[in-house]
C-alpha cells in the first residue's frame, strides 16, 4: 500500500481533474478518486455533481445514469483496471498465465461503453508496476483510440499513479509522461513501465499539494468523507498527527 | 382457478429446466433456495446487469447452464468463487456482455424489439467473444459504424419486494432494476416480505411501486432475502456471508454448505430456524 503522503498527492491530483460545474462518477469503494472530488468541491468547484453522492439523489435503477452517460453528459469518469497498454487499451476481464491458462476477474462492468462515453477518462491505480502497465493487454475491455467509423464522446486522458501522471496523447494513440512526483525520477518511471514511455509536451516535475490544498484535506473534506470511509480516514488522520 | 398468492413451493414450479432467467440484484433469496430444493437444471441466468451471491449459489448447486452479466462477483468478498471454478472447469457457460448492453437489451425487450444498436464497444475483444454482436453503418448517419445486439427478453423474472398490497403491487427500493426485468420478461414471479392493506400508502424516497400488472405469481417470504438484506428492512447478515465464502473455498465444502443449509431444510421455516442457530451467530 503507498503511504499516506502518497494518497494525500494523489487525491489532490485527482481534485485538480475536475472543474466546476461538471458532472462526474466515480467508481465505488475508492476512497482517493472520492476524497479529490469533496476537495475539488470544497476549494473550486462547488457545483460539480457527483453521481451517486449523497448530495446528488439516487437514479432509479442502473440504467439511468447510463443513459446520462450515453448521450455525452458525463464530464470525467475515475475509471481503474486490471492491465492497461501502451495504446491506452484496458483489460478489465482476464490474465494470461505462464501455464497457458486464463485468470478470470470479475466482467467488463460498463467500461466497454462508458470508456467510451465519458468526455474524459482519468485511471487512478495505487501501484505503478510493468504487470498494470503492459505493452500489450491479453484482453481489450475496451480502446481508447479513435477511428473515424467510431461515433465517441471522449477518451482516456491521464492516469494517476504514486510515481507520476501518465497521458494519453490520441494524435499518438499512445501513452506518454506527463509528469513525475517529487522524489523519483524518469528512470524509476520507466522501468516500472512495461513499455517505452516518451515525454509529454510540457512534462515536468508534479506541482506538489498546495497548503490550501492539504489544509482542505486534513479539514472539511475527511469530515465529509468519515461516514462513508471510516478506515481510510482514521489512517489518513493518525499518520497526520505522527508527522 | 389459480390465486395470486400462492406457495414458494408452487413459484418454484413455475421456473422449468432451461429457463432462460432473469435476476436483479436484490435476490429473492428463499425462492433460489426453492429452486435448489426441487433440482431445478440448466437456467439460463440473465444477470440485471451484475450478479453476486444469488448467482454464485445457483452455479455452485449445479442449478445453471450460462450467465450473461457484466460482472459477477461476491461485493466486498471479492470474487465468486463457485462461479469463477465452474467456469474454469468448463461447468458452466460466460456469455460475455457489459453493464450497459444488458440494460439497453433489456430496455429493447421491455418494448417489443427484436435488436437494439449499442453505443461504444468498437475495438472491444467482447465484439469476437459475441458473434451474435453485428457492426454495421449507422443508417442515418453511414459514415460511422454502430454495434447491433440482440434484445433480451428473459422467459422468467424472479423479484423479491419490501412488501406488497393485497392486489399485487409490490414497493421495491430504486436502486436496482427490478421494474427494467418487469417490463422486459414473459413471466414474472415475486416474492415479498409482506402483504399489508396500506402498503403503498407511505413511499420513501427511494422506493417504487411495480404495478400489479407485471405479476404472474407472488409469494409471501418474510427474511427472504438472508443472507444478504433487505433495502431499509435488515442489513446483509455478515456472519452468514463470511460462512458463505469460507464454504465456497473448495467445490467440496461448499457442496456440503448446499447439502446441509439448502437440501437438509424441508421449507423456508426451517432454513429460517438454521439461520438463527448456526449461521448467524458463528
Amino acid at each position: 500500500m503507498s503511504d499516506v503522503r502518497t494518497d494525500e498527492l494523489m487525491a489532490v491530483l485527482c481534485a485538480r481533474q475536475i472543474h466546476d460545474w461538471e458532472r462526474l462518477a466515480a467508481g465505488a469503494n475508492s476512497p482517493i478518486p472520492a476524497a479529490g472530488v469533496r476537495l475539488a468541491q470544497e476549494l473550486w468547484a462547488p457545483n460539480a455533481r457527483e453521481a451517486g453522492s449523497g448530495d446528488v439523489a439516487p437514479f432509479i435503477g442502473a440504467k439511468e445514469f447510463t443513459q446520462l452517460i450515453q448521450r455525452g453528459k458525463v464530464d470525467l469518469f475515475f475509471f481503474s483496471a486490471v492491465q492497461l497498454d501502451r495504446h491506452g487499451n484496458m483489460n478489465l476481464q482476464y490474465v494470461d498465465l505462464p501455464d497457458g491458462r486464463r485468470r478470470r476477474f470479475q466482467g467488463a462492468f460498463a467500461a466497454p461503453i462508458y470508456y467510451y462515453s465519458a468526455k474524459r477518462i482519468v485511471m487512478f491505480r495505487t501501484e505503478h508496476t510493468p504487470r498494470f502497465f503492459v505493452d500489450q493487454v491479453d484482453y481489450v475491455t475496451a480502446s481508447a483510440a479513435s477511428h473515424p467509423r467510431l461515433r465517441r464522446h471522449g477518451t482516456l486522458t491521464d492516469i494517476i499513479t504514486p510515481l507520476a501522471v501518465l497521458r494519453y496523447n490520441p494524435e499518438a494513440a499512445g501513452i506518454e509522461l506527463a509528469s513525475v512526483h517529487e522524489g523519483h525520477t524518469v528512470a524509476e518511471v520507466q522501468a516500472a513501465t512495461g513499455f517505452s514511455l516518451p515525454l509529454a509536451d510540457g512534462f515536468g516535475t508534479t506541482v506538489p499539494p498546495s497548503e490550501q490544498e492539504l489544509e482542505a484535506l486534513h479539514g472539511p473534506v475527511y469530515d465529509s468523507m468519515a461516514g462513508l470511509y471510516p478506515q481510510f480516514v482514521a489512517r489518513m488522520r493518525s499518520e497526520e498527527k505522527v508527522g | 382457478m389459480a390465486e395470486l398468492y400462492r406457495s414458494l413451493a408452487e413459484l418454484a414450479e413455475l421456473v422449468p429446466d432451461g429457463t432462460r432467467l432473469c435476476l436483479p440484484k436484490q435476490y429473492p433469496f428463499a425462492l433460489l433456495r426453492e429452486l435448489v430444493r426441487q433440482g431445478r437444471r440448466d437456467l439460463d441466468i440473465v444477470a440485471a446487469p451484475t450478479g453476486n451471491f444469488g448467482v454464485d449459489f445457483l452455479v455452485a448447486a449445479g442449478a445453471v447452464r450460462s450467465v450473461e452479466a457484466g460482472a459477477i462477483h461476491l461485493n466486498e468478498y471479492g470474487f465468486a468463487l463457485n462461479f469463477n471454478r465452474a467456469w474454469e472447469a468448463g461447468q458452466v457457460r460466460f456469455i460475455e456482455s457489459s453493464c450497459p448492453i444488458i440494460e439497453i437489451g433489456l430496455h429493447a425487450g421491455s418494448a417489443g424489439l427484436s435488436f437494439t444498436p449499442v453505443p461504444g464497444l468498437i475495438g472491444s475483444d467482447i465484439l469476437r467473444d459475441r458473434p451474435d454482436f453485428l457492426v454495421v453503418p449507422d443508417p442515418y448517419d453511414p459514415e460511422v459504424d454502430v454495434v447491433l445486439a440482440p434484445s433480451i427478453a428473459p422467459d422468467v423474472a424472479l423479484i423479491h419486494g419490501l412488501r406488497a398490497d393485497p392486489h399485487g403491487n409490490v414497493v421495491c427500493s430504486i436502486y436496482n432494476d427490478e421494474r427494467l426485468v418487469a417490463q422486459a420478461s414473459t413471466t414474472v414471479l415475486a416474492t415479498v416480505e409482506e402483504v399489508r392493506e396500506d402498503a403503498l400508502d407511505v413511499l420513501a424516497f427511494d422506493e417504487q411501486v411495480i404495478p400489479s400488472i407485471y405479476f404472474d405469481a407472488l409469494a409471501v417470504a418474510p427474511r427472504g432475502a438472508h443472507p444478504l438484506g433487505a433495502h431499509g428492512l435488515y442489513e446483509d447478515d455478515h456472519a452468514a456471508l463470511r460462512i458463505y465464502v469460507q464454504a465456497a473455498k473448495s467445490a467440496e465444502t461448499m457442496r456440503n454448505y448446499v447439502d446441509r443449509v439448502v437440501r437438509g431444510t424441508a421449507d423456508e421455516a426451517e432454513y429460517r430456524r438454521l439461520a438463527v442457530e448456526e449461521l448467524s451467530h458463528v
